[in-house]
């Protein structure tokens, strides 16, 4: 368990940056660690990026209440609701409520999880390639409407952009080459890790990096919190089965229990409250597909699956029970952390927005740029992984005001997809 | 002062090189998740006390071989013979051509045929659907030789590794598997049964298909692997074949546990050059078309 804490203490930092900085979600906060997380165990990944995507739903909160910033988007009903709160009792209220909800939310799927064990093991026996080949479907069929920053028709063509990128190179199932121009190095393909950096690391950083932040010192002051465990348990069952929304995840889990939370007449405290609690229950269910099948459901967990595999490890059921053990364990700490930044330690958590954000954006640029050099340098291919990020500069400039993630997704899938669509036609026809 | 913290600093650099091992990248040349994939994590683990080892598993036999023409130290990296087939056969990324002197390790394994739910003489009179692993045409064509020496109704169907061919057994998607004698153990330990293998042995336990029908070489089909030592000398060759054996019979060692002690994949020491070169050129036109 010592190998863990390294990782996890990564992972709680990237949470940090990912809840706290607009625009760096849990996708680019990976890339931003991926020097260090290539060279990490498939466990120590699950770890760091449990830890991650757990820490950065508490911190999120914070910025969200306090200067209507949303940190990671699914603290946008946080945002909209911090507008209604009118002195410095409800800040401490939400604040203090969000942060008891969370862990709350957190605890009660694990729990409902562990009580599901043997169900959720059983299920997989109907996971065949039709199964697998419909979720795909979905979770992609979802991307075109939920990404509403986009057009449909957008989205769809992001979609298309990403598998056509993704099939440049030797293509194993129908052993062609495609657009190799019998050039040895493309029949690799092009490099994960500079695609999804000039693609959508670059286009997020540029899009936010006009942001201001107003900072102002957290004027709270305590006052009595009211917490009732039992609406609290209903909103981590509705962010339990958000966070099983393909693409949305825990975006879905907190819209989820905000709309139900507003149709009760609730206060404003109390629908913030209820998001941040079902927002971190989902942190958690949308691991579920990805560590019981394999299947990731947003596009930081596809390249956390790439990662685990390219150790030679495979996230299935014969390794989902010594997985869930360590991860639960996991996480009843990451939560008690995560408590303790998202409550007594939040006055100093919004500190960081003293920080000039702008020169922060310029780093995680650099940041960018030092990655793709020392990633091909890894992997002994330099000057490609360079040729690849130049080359693909056109096409982020093209998409720069696009949300990218659909295009990202299609791409980190594209051979998983085409893998069962052969089957399937073999299969059944 | 200076002089001896000089000296210092350099006694404590000739000492550290001294001691430092050799660095040795270990490529993998197989897919992220198949039995290569495996194979290599364990022995990376199990070389660690000898070298300082550098693990890359890139994915895929073409990514594998455009690294390897950048490293420029040792490097241990397997080629199987299916990767060779397909290549030569012209629809591969690439060929490699294995000397014996390079060669530390040589394994085969015959396939097998298993099913959870069916058994052998239901897999020659009805329609069946046979799962296997890529790549593709090599490994389809055994699955159709069965039609052509037997009759059998055969589909064969591809899987990304031997992982999910056996999920796809288990979850009855598919009525046969075509995987390799390891696997077939596990799926004979989940409740299932292996018949027929994709040999010529007379003295298998289960019945070697190219006894059925001698005239029909796709009958005889296996992984012939080999571990090939890469940018070394003969000395360090013939240090890191040592080290790589001895690892192989350590019952403590990742690889001991992965072979089961040698009792699931056949791995041959002691072979000649020109054994070597035979038994790899014979296994490679076996899956050829």
């Amino acid at each position: 368990m010592l190998e863990l804490i390294n990782p996890a203490i990564i992972g709680i930092l990237a949470g940090l940056i990912s809840g706290c900085i607009p625009g760096i979600g849990n996708f680019a906060a990976l890339l931003i660690i991926f020097p260090y997380l290539i060279h990490l165990e498939p466990l120590q990944i699950i770890i760091l990026y449990t830890a991650l995507t757990t820490i950065s739903q508490y911190i999120g909160s914070i910025p969200a209440i306090t200067f209507g910033i949303p940190g990671e988007s699914s603290s946008v009903p946080a945002v909209i609701e911090s507008r209604n709160l009118k002195n410095p009792q409800q800040i401490y209220q939400a604040i203090v409520g969000s942060a008891i909800g969370s862990t709350f939310g957190g605890l009660v799927v694990l729990v409902l999880t562990w009580l599901l064990l043997d169900w959720l093991i059983y299920t997989v026996h109907f996971f065949n390639t039709l199964v697998q080949f419909s979720l795909y479907c979905i979770v992609l069929g979802a991307m075109v409407f939920i990404f509403k920053e986009n057009k449909y028709w957008v989205n769809i063509l992001l979609i298309l952009t990403g598998f056509a990128i993704g099939l440049i190179g030797y293509e194993k199932w129908t052993q062609t080459k495609i657009l190799t121009f019998e050039n040895h190095l493309l029949y690799q393909g092009f490099p994960m890790i500079v695609v999804v950096i000039v693609l959508l690391g670059l286009p997020e950083v540029l899009k936010n990096y006009s942001t201001k932040v107003n900072y102002k010192t957290l004027d709270y002051k305590p006052s009595k919190v009211n917490f009732n465990w039992i609406t609290s348990s209903w909103y981590s069952l509705l962010g339990f089965i958000g966070g099983l929304a393909p693409g949305l995840t825990t975006t879905m889990s907190s819209q989820l229990a905000w709309v139900d939370a507003k149709s009760r007449n609730t206060t404003p405290v109390q629908r913030i409250v209820a998001s941040e609690t079902a927002n971190n229950a989902g942190a958690f269910s949308h691991l579920l597909p990805l560590l019981l099948l394999g299947i990731p459901l947003a596009g930081s967990e596809a390249l956390v699956l790439g990662l685990v595999e390219a150790k030679g490890f495979r996230l299935d059921t014969t390794s989902f029970n010594d997985i869930f053990v360590v991860v639960g364990i996991s996480l009843v700490f990451l939560n008690i952390v995560g408590l303790c930044l998202a409550w007594p330690l939040a006055k100093h958590i919004i500190k960081l927005f003293q920080l000039n954000i702008k020169l922060m954006y310029t780093s995680i640029l650099i940041g960018f740029v030092a990655v793709i050099v020392w990633v091909g340098y890894l992997n002994y291919q330099t000057f490609y992984y360079v040729l690849v990020a130049l080359a693909l500069l056109p096409v982020a400039f093209i998409i720069r005001k696009l949300d990218t993630m659909p295009l990202i997704f299609a791409f980190l899938v594209h051979d998983r997809i085409i893998d069962a669509a052969n089957r399937l036609i073999s299969l059944y026809w | 002062m200076k002089k001896i913290i000089l000296t210092l600093i350099f006694s404590c650099l000739f000492v550290a090189n001294s001691f430092a091992k050799e660095s040795l990248t270990i490529l993998n040349a197989g897919s992220k998740t198949g039995s290569f994939a495996m194979q290599m994590t364990a022995v990376s683990k199990d070389l660690q006390e000898y070298y300082n080892i550098d693990l890359k598993i890139p994915g895929d036999y073409c990514t594998a071989v455009q690294m390897l023409k950048s490293i420029k130290g040792p490097v241990l990296m397997p080629w199987a013979n299916d990767f060779e087939a397909v290549g030569r056969d012209g629809s591969g990324c690439a060929t490699f051509e294995v000397k014996p002197e390079q060669v530390v390790r040589y394994d085969s394994t015959v396939m097998c045929l298993c099913s959870m739910k069916h058994d052998a003489d239901s897999l020659m009179k009805n329609k069946h659907t046979v799962g296997h692993t890529t790549p593709v045409k090599p490994f389809s064509r055994a699955v159709m030789a069965l039609e052509k020496s037997f009759g059998a109704k055969v589909k064969p169907i591809a899987y990304d590794g031997s992982g999910a061919t056996k999920t796809g057994l288990y979850n009855g998607e598919i009525d046969y598997a075509l995987v390799s004698i390891k696997h077939g153990r596990d799926i004979i330990r989940n409740g299932g049964s292996c018949f027929y293998e994709y040999s010529a042995n007379n003295d298998s336990e289960l019945v070697a298909l190219a006894t059925m029908d001698p005239s029909n070489t796709l009958l005889i089909a296996g992984y012939d692997a080999v571990w090939l030592a890469l940018n070394m000398t003969d000395n360090e060759v013939a240090t890191l074949r040592a080290t790589i054996k001895e690892v192989h019979m350590d019952s403590s060692s990742a690889m001991f546990e992965y072979t089961q002690g040698g009792k699931v994949l056949n791995v041959m020491w002691d072979l000649t050059p020109s054994q070597i070169t035979t038994q790899w050129e014979t296994s490679v036109k076996n899956l050829q078309e």
